[in-house]
């Protein structure tokens, strides 16, 4: 047995167990790192130096998937072929060349508004980077006097205040980072997913996050803008200082703003800087409605939230008769409702051009269980 | 237990022997295997991905196209980290950007290794401070002293490795590294207490 009790951080560095626990997702090495930390206090320090150091070097950011792995290898490969063997260096592959002219033409086309609205290299970087070829941006605008509820591919909810617009990748859920387009006044609940993260571009701030709920307020037209943040841990920065970032992420005075529960940042155009505060009543204004149901058939519980929030919820009718549903929901997302109804009839759901579909794999009920099924709540 | 290192080494000797004799599959397998190492490495150096990205493939061309003519290296890891190294230099000092100075370190020109570790994305709350901090306290390291931890502790390369990629003797990867430790532990202590210092001004 290896005596991590003596061991430096040099000695951790080189430690394969530890460097699995912090590079990797390896459950088994994170259970017996949690462990042995508790049961030697005293070393923590070390240990959580070494930690740091790694990570600190790690850049997760920028490393590419199977899949473009796969893309970078074959398209190497197929340049191979089309090359007589020379011992002479070869100049930039004409390939790429057209493939980045594509790809810019791509997003150019495909989004219009935000190019010019977002013109620099940083935010043309972050789409460019995260666009597959095949996908489409899509854009919602609330022409309403009323809230409106969007839901993203990812199952995260965005309620649109009047008169603002967002526009996201039809493709978000497969992309790299989750990356969303905002001009006015929206709340984020954000499902989880710290392999993709979520960021708002707005006129003059870009808020970046992994999972949690928060509010944007960035009108184009104005020259202040906002973010509260409900749950969760909220990063902000200022859209001018993108291109930097790199380097503010290792300074600790750095310009960007961790935002936690209850604070709120303001950025003024014209100051050019950040205030940060205190925040009430966030959670009232964005109180999850409250349903209770009472031996309702799950049609009926469809119905409702498709009142409540504004949405379509598309499902086959026979494939649910017979459930009845004795529920109340407060405090809950719309994701978790949804959720929870699925569990009940054994099904799954997933967003689809901006509904939600209900899958159900299973026959019609049989008669006998045509009864209430009261979910633990 | 397996020596992983030299079954690696053996692994990647074995790829380059099938590429020389015109597989173009092994130079495929050598490329799946080291890409993203080398895009990390590479990242070090240059901000500019979609550039970075070109020059990768542009070695594993040059490797194919020159095949005949290269003598087989003894560690191709070694080998492929080194000829990056190469390209990126020359290839950044072609920008005018970039104009070649030297600098107190005694380094070759003004590229050099540098850390942005994405430490918002780290959740708990303590450890993101902490990878912060490093991140910090690893650019405050001479470049050469940063070049080299990075290298053997997360690249794993082995002090002779190191020493072929940065065309440096053994003995001077070792010295390199005991002095970035010494810096370290150094800094650790006087940063934690000027960052608490910053915080403090930040909250009040």
């Amino acid at each position: 047995m290896t005596d991590y009790r003596k061991y430096t951080i040099e000695d951790f560095l080189t430690d394969a167990p530890f460097r699995a626990w912090v590079l990797t997702d390896d459950t088994q090495a994170e259970t017996f790192w949690q462990h042995w930390l508790a049961e030697n206090p005293d070393r923590s320090e070390v240990v959580q130096e070494a930690r740091a150091l790694l990570l600190a070097m790690a850049e997760k950011r920028q490393t590419v998937s199977d899949v473009e792995l796969d893309e970078i290898v074959e398209g190497t490969l197929g340049k191979l072929n089309s090359e007589p063997e020379t011992s002479q260096p070869i100049g930039r592959p004409m390939y790429l060349v057209w493939a980045r002219v594509a790809a810019a033409v791509l997003v150019v086309a495909g989004l219009g508004w935000l190019v010019f609205r977002f013109p620099e290299r940083a935010a043309l970087n972050a789409v460019a980077t995260t666009s597959a070829p095949s996908e489409i941006r899509v854009e919602r605008r609330n022409d309403t006097d009323r809230p409106m509820t969007v839901l993203l591919e990812d199952k995260s909810t965005v309620i649109l205040q009047p008169g603002s617009r967002l526009s996201f990748s039809s493709a978000l859920e497969n992309a790299a980072n989750r990356v969303v387009y905002l001009d006015g006044d929206a709340f984020f609940d954000v499902v989880k997913d710290p392999a993709h993260p979520f960021f708002v571009y707005s006129n003059q701030l870009v808020t970046r996050v992994l999972g949690t709920s928060f509010r944007v307020v960035a009108y184009e037209r104005e020259k202040q803008a906002s973010v509260s943040v409900l749950t969760g841990k909220v990063a902000v920065f200022a859209k001018k200082d993108l291109e930097k970032t790199d380097q503010m992420a290792i300074r600790p005075e750095a310009a960007e703003l961790v935002l936690l529960p209850n604070e709120q940042v303001t950025f003024s155009q014209n100051k050019g800087r950040f205030t940060k505060s205190r925040v009430q009543g966030l959670a009232d204004r964005y109180q999850a409605p409250r349903f209770s149901f009472d031996e309702t058939p799950v049609t009926d519980v469809f119905s409702a939230l498709e009142k409540e929030y504004g949405i379509d919820i598309v499902y086959e009718p026979a494939t649910v008769d017979g459930y009845l549903l004795t529920a109340t929901f407060s405090e809950m997302s719309l994701h978790d409702e949804l959720d929870l109804i699925c569990r009940i009839i054994k099904g799954t759901y997933h967003i689809e051009d901006g509904k939600v579909i209900i899958e159900t794999d299973q026959q019609l009920p049989a008669e006998e269980s045509n009864h209430s099924r009261n979910p633990t709540l | 237990m397996p020596n992983l290192p030299e079954t690696n080494r053996l692994r990647d000797s074995q790829l380059w022997k099938d590429l020389v004799l015109g597989n173009e599959q092994a130079l495929g397998s050598l490329m799946r295997l080291h890409y993203r190492s080398l895009l990390n490495y590479g990242q070090k150096f240059i901000r500019d991905e979609e550039f970075l990205k070109d020059c990768i493939q542009e070695l594993f061309i040059e490797i194919w196209n020159r095949k005949l003519t290269l003598s087989s290296p003894d560690n191709v890891k070694a080998y492929l980290f080194s000829s990056l190294r190469r390209k990126i230099y020359r290839e950044v000092n072609k920008l005018p950007l970039f104009s070649p100075h030297e600098s107190a370190d005694g380094g070759d020109s003004s590229v050099h290794v540098e850390f942005s570790p994405e430490w918002w994305l780290i959740e708990e709350e303590s450890l993101a401070e902490r990878t912060q901090k490093m991140g910090y306290l690893l650019n405050l390291l001479p470049k050469r002293q940063r070049e080299v931890i990075y290298l053997k502790y997360y690249q794993e390369l082995s002090r002779e490795e190191i020493a072929q990629v940065m065309t440096i003797s053994p003995q001077t990867v070792s010295n390199l590294i005991q002095l970035a430790f010494m810096n370290l532990r150094d800094r650790m202590k006087t940063v934690a207490i000027s960052l608490l210092a910053i915080l403090g001004l930040f909250l009040s």
